[in-house]
This record gives C-alpha cells, sequence and structure tokens, in this order.
C-alpha cells in the first residue's frame, strides 16, 4: 500500500505478546485512517458498555494516510478508546514528531489489548516489537520519563507517555508526546494508566511510500507557495501570537466563557491574551512535522512565584484558567499549563473544574475547610497549588480529578458544571456563537469544538461569516463541517491549515485539496462524493458507538445556564443557546430519529448494519 | 456625533494620536468604508465590529457605538 503502511500492530498487554495485523484496503478506503480507523476498530472490537478502565477496554493509537508525508501539518496521529470521563468515545489527537516516527516504523496503528500485571513501555521499530518494564520510571513526570526512555534507547527515538496523573487514573489525565504536546481531552491517559502502560517509544526509518511521489510533489508545491502568498497579504494571527490570539476575538464578540461561564467578557482580557504572551514569555514558535504555521510556543516565566520553562499555553488554557477562573495572572496560567504537562492532564478540564469549584465556594455549596485552602474568584496561587494537587490526587485535588460534573454533582448542583456529556467545553460561549452549542451537545466526545469547529464560520469568516446570533440555518452548516473535520482528523492533519486552505472556499466545505493530497500518497482514487461519505461515515459510525452504550437525545444536552438564562454582558446580552431548534433539524439532516439514533436506512446506506 | 474607536494588533498603527482607543466625530449617516479612509486603513484582512456585532463596510454607525477594528483572527 501507499500512503497507508498496510499493517497494525495488536499489543496484548495480558499475555505481553505482539503481533501484526494487515490493513484491509477496504477499510483503508472506507474509514481513510486516525479517527475513521479507529472508530472502525471500537466498533468491532469493544463493548461499548464496559468500563473503560478496564481490561475489556482498549487503546487505540492511529496515524492517517497524509500522517508523514510532507503534506502540510500531515503531523498528526489519533487516540480513539472508550472515555472514563463520558463513557462515550475519545478522539484526543496530536501533533508534534511522535507520530510521523510511529508511522515511520511501518505500522498505521497500534491496538493495545487486555492489562499489563506490571508497569511496562512499548518500544517499537521496524525489526522490534516489545513490552518492557517500566517500574523505574512510573510514578515520574512525563519530561523525566522521556527522558529516561531516549536515554536507555535511542537519543533519536519519540516518545508518547503518561505522566503520574495517568497512573493516578485522574478522569481527564492525557497522553503527552514530545514532552509538550498532548492528546489531551477526555482521559486517554487514565486508560493508559489503568492497563499499566507508562510509554510508547517509536523509531523509525524510511520515507512514507507515496503512490504518486511527482503529483503528490508538484501539488505540494504549489500550495505552499499559494500558502505563502496568502500570509504576505494577509498575517496569519496563528503566527504571531498562537492560538491565544483568539482571546482577542471572543471577548470582542463577547463568547469568552467568564466566570465559570456565567458571562461572555473578562474585563482582564488584555493582561492574558496572544500580544501579552508573545510580549512577555514567547521564546520561539514551536512547529509539528512538516507545518507551515508554527502555532505552538516555547515559553519562559521568570517571575519568581510561578517561574518555570516550557510550551503553551494555547487559547483553551487561557480561557479555561483564566477568564473562566477571573485569573488574570498570565504568569500563573502557564505555569499551571507546565504543571499540567509534566503530570499530564488535560488544562480545559482541569481549569473548568477549578472555576466549576470557585463558583460551588462563593454559593456556599463547598465549604473552604474542604478545599483545605481559600478558594475565591481570582485566586491565582489556588489555581497553581490546586492543578499540582489533582495530578497526585490528594487532599481536595482527588476530587477535582474527577471532573466538574462529579464535583459538581458530588455536592449537590450538577446544574454548575460547564458540560456536555460531562466533558467540560472549550472557550466559546454558545449564547453569542449559537452553532458552537449544537457542535458541543452533537460531539461523540462531548463538550468539544475540534469535531466540526462552528469558531470557522461564526467568529473568523471562513469559508464565510455567518451571523453568529443567529441559530437558523446553523445546523446544516455544522453538519458539514463535523463532516470535514471527521476527513482531517482521520487523514493526519491538522484542521489550522486544511479548513482554510484545502477544503476551498469557493465550494463552500468541500475538502478538494484533502482529496488531491489523499489520492497522490495513497492511489486509492476518491472522488470528492466518497471522500465526503467517508467523513459522514465516520461521525454514523461513532453515533453507532454511543447509542449502544445507551446514549440519546436526552445526551445531546447543554447546561440550563446557557439555554434558559440570558447572557448578562456584552454583544450577545440578553440571548440564550436555541439548542433544542437547531437539535431537530440536524437529527432530521443527519438521517437520525427525533431522539437521535442513526436510523435503519442510514446505517444500510453507510454500510455499518 | 462622536463615536469610540478601538483599535487592535497591528491596526494599532492606523490610530491617528498614540492611544489605540480614541474618540472620533464624524458626520452623521457616516459608513464602516467612510471610517476605514479617514483612518487610511487598507481594505479586507481585518473584522470590524459594531457594538461586538460583525459589520460590512456599508454598515452606518451612530452617536455613541463603539467600533472595534482588529486582525482576522482563527485557531484556538
Ligand atoms: S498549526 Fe499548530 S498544531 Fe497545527 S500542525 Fe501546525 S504547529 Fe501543529
Amino acid at each position: 500500500m501507499n500512503g497507508w503502511m498496510g499493517k497494525m500492530l495488536r499489543v496484548d498487554l495480558t499475555s505481553g505478546v505482539c503481533s501484526a495485523r494487515p490493513m484491509e484496503p477496504s477499510v483503508a478506503k472506507d474509514y481513510i485512517g486516525g479517527r475513521g480507523l479507529g472508530i472502525h476498530l471500537l466498533n468491532r472490537e469493544v463493548d461499548p458498555t464496559c468500563d473503560a478502565l478496564s481490561a475489556e477496554n482498549q487503546l487505540i493509537m492511529a496515524t492517517g494516510p497524509l500522517t508523514g508525508t510532507g503534506a502540510p501539518t500531515g503531523s498528526r496521529y489519533m487516540v480513539m478508546t472508550k472515555s472514563p470521563l463520558t463513557g462515550a468515545i475519545t478522539c484526543s489527537n496530536s501533533g508534534g514528531m511522535f507520530p510521523t516516527e510511529f508511522k515511520r516504523t511501518g505500522y498505521d496503528a497500534i491496538v493495545f489489548t487486555g492489562r499489563s500485571e506490571t508497569p511496562v513501555y512499548l518500544y517499537l521499530d521496524p525489526e522490534t516489537a516489545e513490552l518492557r518494564p517500566a517500574d523505574h520510571v512510573w510514578g515520574k513526570s512525563t519530561h523525566e520519563t522521556t527522558d529516561a526512555l531516549l536515554a536507555e534507547t535511542d537519543a533519536k527515538a519519540r516518545v508518547a507517555c503518561i505522566g503520574p496523573a495517568g497512573e493516578n487514573r485522574v478522569l481527564f489525565a492525557a497522553i503527552m508526546n514530545d514532552k509538550h504536546r498532548a492528546a489531551g481531552r477526555s482521559g486517554v491517559g487514565a486508560v493508559m494508566g489503568s492497563k499499566n502502560l507508562k510509554a510508547v517509544v517509536v523509531k523509525g526509518k524510511g520515507r512514507i511510500p507515496l503512490a504518486d511521489p511527482d503529483r503528490f510533489k508538484a501539488f505540494n508545491k504549489q500550495k505552499l507557495a499559494s500558502f505563502k502568498k496568502e500570509i504576505q497579504e494577509t498575517p496569519l494571527g496563528l503566527m504571531i501570537n498562537g492560538t491565544a490570539g483568539v482571546v482577542m476575538a471572543t471577548q470582542n464578540f463577547g463568547v469568552l466563557p467568564t466566570k465559570n461561564w456565567q458571562q461572555g467578557t473578562f474585563d482582564g482580557w488584555e493582561k492574558i491574551d496572544g500580544e501579552a504572551l508573545t510580549r512577555r514569555f514567547l521564546k520561539k514558535n514551536s512547529p509539528c512535522y512538516s507545518c507551515p504555521i508554527g502555532c505552538g510556543r516555547k515559553t519562559r516565566v521568570d517571575d519568581p512565584r510561578f517561574a518555570g520553562e516550557g510550551e503553551g499555553p494555547e487559547y483553551e488554557t487561557i480561557y479555561a484558567m483564566g477568564a473562566n477562573c477571573l485569573i488574570d495572572d498570565l504568569a500563573a496560567i502557564t505555569k499551571a499549563n507546565y504543571i499540567c504537562n509534566e503530570l499530564g492532564m488535560d488544562t480545559i478540564t482541569m481549569g473548568a473544574t477549578i472555576a466549576c469549584a470557585m463558583e460551588l465556594v462563593e454559593r456556599g455549596y463547598l465549604p473552604e475547610e474542604e478545599v483545605g485552602r481559600s478558594l475565591q474568584w481570582g485566586d491565582a496561587e489556588a489555581l497553581v497549588e490546586l492543578t499540582r494537587l489533582t495530578g497526585a490526587r490528594q487532599g481536595f485535588g482527588d476530587q477535582l480529578a474527577e471532573g466538574s460534573f462529579r464535583l459538581a454533582e458530588r455536592y449537590g448542583h450538577p446544574e454548575l458544571a460547564p458540560v456536555s456529556k460531562k466533558q467540560e467545553f472549550p472557550g466559546y460561549e454558545p449564547r453569542g456563537a449559537q452553532a458552537m452549542g449544537l457542535a458541543y451537545a452533537t460531539s461523540p466526545i462531548g463538550g468539544s469544538h475540534m469535531r466540526g469547529d462552528p469558531a470557522y464560520f461564526e467568529l473568523f469568516g471562513v469559508p464565510e461569516f455567518m451571523d453568529p446570533h443567529q441559530w437558523e440555518g446553523k445546523a446544516v452548516v455544522t453538519k458539514a463541517f463535523q463532516d470535514l473535520s471527521a476527513i482531517i482528523d482521520s487523514a493526519g492533519l491538522c484542521i489550522f491549515f486544511a479548513v482554510r486552505h484545502l477544503a476551498a472556499k469557493d465550494l463552500g466545505v468541500a475538502p478538494v485539496g484533502i482529496l488531491e493530497y489523499l489520492n497522490a500518497a495513497t492511489g486509492a482514487d476518491y472522488t470528492l462524493e466518497e471522500l465526503m461519505q467517508a467523513g459522514e461515515r465516520i461521525i454514523h459510525a461513532e453515533r453507532l458507538f454511543l447509542t449502544r452504550a445507551g446514549f440519546a437525545r436526552k445526551d445531546d444536552s447543554l447546561p440550563e445556564r446557557l439555554t434558559k438564562t440570558p447572557a448578562p454582558t456584552g454583544p450577545a446580552k440578553g440571548l440564550v443557546c436555541h439548542l433544542d431548534k437547531m437539535l431537530d433539524e440536524y437529527y432530521q439532516i443527519r438521517g437520525w430519529t427525533e431522539d437521535g439514533i442513526p436510523t435503519q436506512e442510514v446505517l444500510d446506506r453507510f454500510g455499518l448494519s | 456625533m462622536e463615536i469610540v474607536v478601538k483599535l487592535y494588533g497591528d491596526l494599532k498603527r492606523y490610530a491617528p494620536g498614540d492611544r489605540p482607543h480614541f474618540a472620533l466625530r464624524l458626520e452623521t449617516g457616516s459608513t464602516l468604508e467612510n471610517i476605514f479612509r479617514i483612518l487610511a486603513i487598507p481594505e479586507g484582512h481585518h473584522t470590524a465590529l459594531i457594538n461586538g456585532r460583525r459589520s460590512s463596510p456599508d454598515a452606518t454607525v451612530a452617536n455613541g457605538d463603539t467600533l472595534v477594528i482588529m486582525p482576522l483572527i482563527s485557531g484556538g
């Protein structure tokens, strides 16, 4: 095969046996790879009702056919498993250098099954696939683990690992690769920890085979040239200030979630936005493999209270740990981000859970004695200390480690948790960006924007601006963006390049650029229609898993804070999110019942029966 | 009439004085296009919000409005 490596590695952690399996060409074409391949395997092999932290669950790491090919941002891999946070699936993807190195070992995907008795790590190169003892790195941070495993294997290898948070089964533990990049969301690190799998070390060789290298090169040259020309005309905010630049946009549109999602504007925003980050802490940009954008930030904080060095923060971290906690101290936010990276935790859920705890304290539902310290709005030191305690599950950190929903429920007020399917939202307020509410509610992983990002058409004007306050007409565009994101996530690309530059503005959402790259790389001769169908198939396949796990319309929900309480400040003042109306339309367009269940006709059409 | 203009990012350099936020006196019925011309801001490549609502160049401003002009942003 070309583009695809043509085989998968199955690692039975219970018996310690590693075995190669061929990748079926029809599965490759129908599900593309990455996220699509992941859901295909989950549906085939994992009982959707199983306990996510039991040996029955499987952990799948999958690259896409464009990963490592040299296509712009073709740097990604996907982690799919049943989530311990939501009970639904995960779709946690990450870039950096690890995914390309992984694919160069000759495998498109690794499937971990069972559970090891003792801590182990997988060492993988084209000739070797073996589980090795990891007792000596158990308990170590992600940075220490990475350094130790590189020293004992190969300095040029790449490492993905969990930190203490994953070992302690923090429900939102991440898998970190290349030290600073995170497959962050939904607790993939906790699943890895539950399997006693500390790390995956990969060392590849050679190039990814391409079906038509000349065609691929010619198209790549043309795309990169037009990208260069475009950024000369319109400097790309992502390159200048990283994703942190988005604070300016969300604040001015009135959709920057603030004070545990009570409002969409934050007075202290200029102290925590991308310009402040660039001015105060940026050392240099940090691109993933083969990325012309380079949105990653290498940063250093000298402030003695919060001194440190690492990468980040991203926009999402700044919203969750900053505005959402009324914290305008960028040094503290950056420090808490470093701690999350070292302990291996998702910064969004961490920040959102602390904000929720702050509100529980303010309203008198959670006594500060239980927290073990004061926890008032804006307390930067509390943010840093509680983040540390959470990774270790020490003191009150043990409760924060369960995420905001379980915390708020324990104190009798689940309505204060900013979640859909028990996962915390990213940083866009749906009262002032209506489609975002629909995207959160229908995302297969719960609160997430990355599975079809309406910020593009509601706030960024790609392919065109749609009024963010209107709910009418949003279901159809959200559906189209969800299908597109399934293609991007499965191909092994990053959404930041692909949406704007490979999904052709003038055609609306039509991934013609991705199509050309895919065909040149794989020789699979996709038509545009087949590719779009593959995107849609993946969404239905995911929904099938959720349906079997017991999810339905009741779970495609938002807290009443967003659907019943009008926004109190900013441009969206007086508005609520009209989720129910959008949902009716959305299910109809999807071919799902009023209750959000895929119909037999749809399952038949996509070969999912 | 008078509006408040707030410039952000690299658009700050089009501020008439040394402050990126300033009051601007205008003729009644002025459009965004008129304002861009007054401030010598080239077309495109930015987002203009009148009171937080994205507006096209032919939109008119009213006395007391706040006009934000910021670079196009994406990602996150
Ligand atoms: S845009 Fe950012 S996240 Fe995406 S591939 Fe490039 S550096 Fe990585």
